[in-house]
């Protein structure tokens, strides 16, 4: 039962209900996309996942491979195996890409063997190096303090780096497209689909088609008012591509916020 | 009424001299005898700086048993310590121009044969007085004056370690030297040094120098007071890496000031890890244009320590650039104060003059003070000030929790991360390699603390 389960999820953020009870079932092996207007709540449900403190659970579970995760730290919750790319990666001062991502993986060898000594420097250097080169990076980035100063896109480009060096069995890409210029695109989502295979499963969280060109996702949803509201085929983001949340609107009727809005 | 009594008691116990002697044969072949003397009276006239004085406002001295101290002069020195422990002290883990290990319990000394050949002296301070004299009488007390504070002048009166090092004009050495100045612990016992470090114009130098302590004898209260007189003159270069890194039980208080002239160019990089109690006076007088400074600084605190700095970045010629950047985390109990001054002089146009203090508040028992101060008085000039007190960043530390690292260990990399900036100032990687693990490695023993508090 490799798979990871979201089911009826309330999550609020400083006393807003934001998610709404949402469910979802990503297995290993599948790619979903989730789309949906922005404020939806999308990146909150990145969050809860990962086990943000500041986005409360009020009701539902996660499961991972059956087990419930919410009594999990953020770091136990990594070291299970999922990943989240962030939509707005935070820079850390003094700290090297390179020196972080090694403190990342021995803090993996360490949980599982507390006597590790940790990953050797050569072999370190050579997995950089391979992955660095998967995604087209410049070496020197290693080197640079985590973030700080990288551009939109040299931000993204480093979120799946580290997907890259720290091997999930389930990730989530938080509008890791947006920023990207069309060449950097192609590249990033070729090193996605290199990660991807029948050991992991990807929700890919995006506002547009473009990336879904390359990567080609099995299950299309789309989010509306803090849960899903349609699911579908690849088929699903070309139609909103045409023709926007519209119909989702006329749909499924304004959110409670807007319908405050319109009564005041 | 329980006050009125407490301030009694501290005035009775810190009666000076107390078991303070200026010792006659130390004069009698002292070319600053009449230094010592008149620096001696001074230390008679003053008063205790109390919290009434401004730059005192924050230290509490109140604890410190004054009348119990003493220091150990004479031939009592050397039974402080057995030599082939200070031996243990010697590192070799690179190639210096010279080292020094000075303390109460002797000296040892090694220093390249060619530099001196050259001209340039590096021995300790009672070395000096000896075989430097007109040097020494010339140099001290020129930069720090002995009636800069009770504890100034008893410094002047008392030190007998301490060091000189002397760069003649246009030397210019390219590896570094390094000091390790070791002050007595436990038995109340109190060390005074004096240093002086003296480059002509064009020199050039780079040292490390690294206060510590001997190993302890007891527990009991321990002092330091130290004076250090920076020299530069036109055009000369230093390279200044100083770490204070005394143990828990010592007291410790520092006057320290560079006077820096024409076209120069300092960079002092300075660390405090260390003592119960500490208050340093790190001063900068820029005296000749073009003057080019950068002080950068950092403080770990931990249990209940108190580190108190003071640093005064004062332009008195034109176009003189100074640059201060000061990083601290406090943790457990602890306090540290920060307090900064810039003053630009009527005549010192164009002066750019920067200082800023960046804080971190690691626990809710912890306190920072971080107080910037500008006194401008000239026209045309660029200066500006910054201080920030805060806790590690929320996101940063969900961040790296995200990555699988555990919340301690996220911690202490931003931290690693958060003093990195202020080690850049070394050019030197192993001696930044130094810092990093020190710090670290006080950080690791916080951290252990906590996870045994927290799982108990
Ligand atoms: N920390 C927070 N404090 C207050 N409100 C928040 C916070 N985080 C999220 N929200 C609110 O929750 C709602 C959902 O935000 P979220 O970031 O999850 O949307 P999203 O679907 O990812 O949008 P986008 O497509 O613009 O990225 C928004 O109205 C947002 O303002
Ligand atoms: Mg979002």
């Amino acid at each position: 039962m490799a798979q990871l389960e979201i089911q009826n999820l309330h999550v609020q953020v400083e006393d807003n209900e934001i998610l709404r009870g949402f469910n979802l079932t990503v297995k290993q092996g599948e790619i979903h996309a989730l789309m949906g207007p922005n404020g939806t709540g999308k990146s909150t449900l990145a969050y809860a996942i990962m086990g943000h403190p500041r986005y409360q659970i009020t009701e539902g579970d996660i499961l991972l491979d059956g087990e419930s995760i919410l009594d999990l730290s953020p770091d136990e919750r990594s070291r299970r195996g999922i990943f989240l790319a962030f939509q707005y990666p935070v820079a850390i001062p003094g700290v090297t890409l390179a020196n972080f991502l090694r403190v990342a993986i021995n803090a993996r060898r360490k949980a599982e063997d507390p006597e590790d000594k940790g990953i050797s420097i050569v072999k370190f250097r050579q997995m950089l190096k391979a992955k660095m080169e998967l995604l087209k990076m410049d070496p020197a980035f290693a080197g640079r303090y985590l973030n700080e100063g990288f551009s939109g896109g040299e931000k993204k480009r480093a979120e799946i780096l580290q997907m890259a060096m720290l091997e999930p069995r389930f990730a989530i890409l938080d509008e890791t497209d947006s920023g990207l210029d069309i060449d950097a695109l192609r590249i990033v989502s070729e090193g996605v689909n290199a990660l991807a295979g029948d050991h992991i499963g990807i929700l890919i969280i995006t506002h547009y088609q473009r990336m879904l060109n390359y990567i080609k996702p099995d299950f299309v949803h789309i989010m509306y008012g803090g849960r899903i509201v349609e699911s579908g085929k690849a088929e699903l983001a070309l139609r909103l591509e045409e023709s926007g949340y519209a119909w989702v609107r006329e749909k499924y009727g304004p959110l409670p916020k807007e319908e405050e809005e319109l009564t005041s | 009424m329980a006050n009125a009594k407490r301030n009694t008691t501290q005035i009775d116990n810190h009666e000076f001299p107390g078991r303070f002697r200026l010792v006659q044969e130390m004069l009698a072949v002292s070319p600053l005898q009449t230094y010592r003397r008149s620096a001696w009276e001074l230390a008679e006239q003053l008063s205790f700086p109390s919290k009434k004085d401004e730059a005192w406002r924050w230290v509490d001295l109140s604890e410190l048993n004054f009348a119990e101290l003493r220091q150990v002069n004479g031939s009592a020195r050397t039974a402080v310590l057995a030599a082939d422990k200070l031996e243990s002290f010697i590192r070799n883990e690179k190639s210096y121009l010279g080292s020094l290990i000075v303390s109460p319990a002797g000296v040892i000394r090694q220093v390249d044969a060619q530099a001196e050949h050259a001209g340039v002296i590096f021995t300790d301070f009672r070395t000096a007085e000896k075989e430097y004299p007109e040097l020494v009488a010339k140099f001290a007390g020129s930069v720090v004056k002995p009636d800069e504070s009770k504890f100034a002048a008893m410094t002047a009166a008392l030190a007998e370690d301490g060091f000189l090092l002397y760069v003649p004009t246009n030397c210019r050495l390219e590896k570094p030297f390094l000091v390790q100045i070791l002050a007595a612990a436990g038995n109340h016992q109190a060390t005074f040094t004096h240093t002086l470090i003296w480059l002509e114009a064009g020199a050039s130098a780079d040292l490390e120098l690294a206060f510590g302590s001997l190993p302890a004898g007891s527990a009991s209260q321990t002092f330091h007071s130290g004076i250090v007189e920076v020299h530069l003159d036109d055009e000369a270069v230093l390279n200044l890496t100083e770490i204070q890194e005394f143990d828990h039980q010592v007291w410790n208080i520092t006057h320290e000031r560079a006077q820096v002239g024409r076209n120069t160019r300092l960079a002092w990089l300075y660390g405090a890890l260390g003592t119960h109690l500490s208050k340093n006076f790190v001063d900068i007088d820029l005296l000749g244009r073009d003057a080019e400074v950068q002080v950068k600084g950092f403080y770990l605190t931990d249990d209940k320590q108190h580190i108190d700095l003071d640093t005064q970045q004062n332009h008195l010629a034109a176009r003189t650039t100074s640059n201060l950047l000061f990083k601290g985390a406090v943790t457990e109990s602890s306090a540290a104060v920060w307090e900064g001054m810039i003053y630009v002089a009527p005549t010192a146009m164009q002066t750019d003059g920067y200082q800023s203090s960046r804080n971190l508040v690691l626990s809710r028992s912890a306190k920072v003070n971080a107080i910037p101060g500008l006194e401008i008085l000239a026209d045309d000039v660029r200066c500006s000030h910054g201080a920030t007190v805060g806790k590690i960043d929320e996101e940063e530390l969900f961040y790296l929790q995200a990555r699988g690292i555990p919340l301690l260990d996220a911690e202490q990399l931003i931290l690693e991360g958060f003093f990195g900036e202020v080690l850049e100032l070394t050019p030197d990687e192993a001696i930044k390699e130094d810092l990093k693990s020190k710090i670290s490695k006080k950080f690791a023993e916080v951290r252990s603390r906590r996870e045994h508090t927290e799982v108990g």
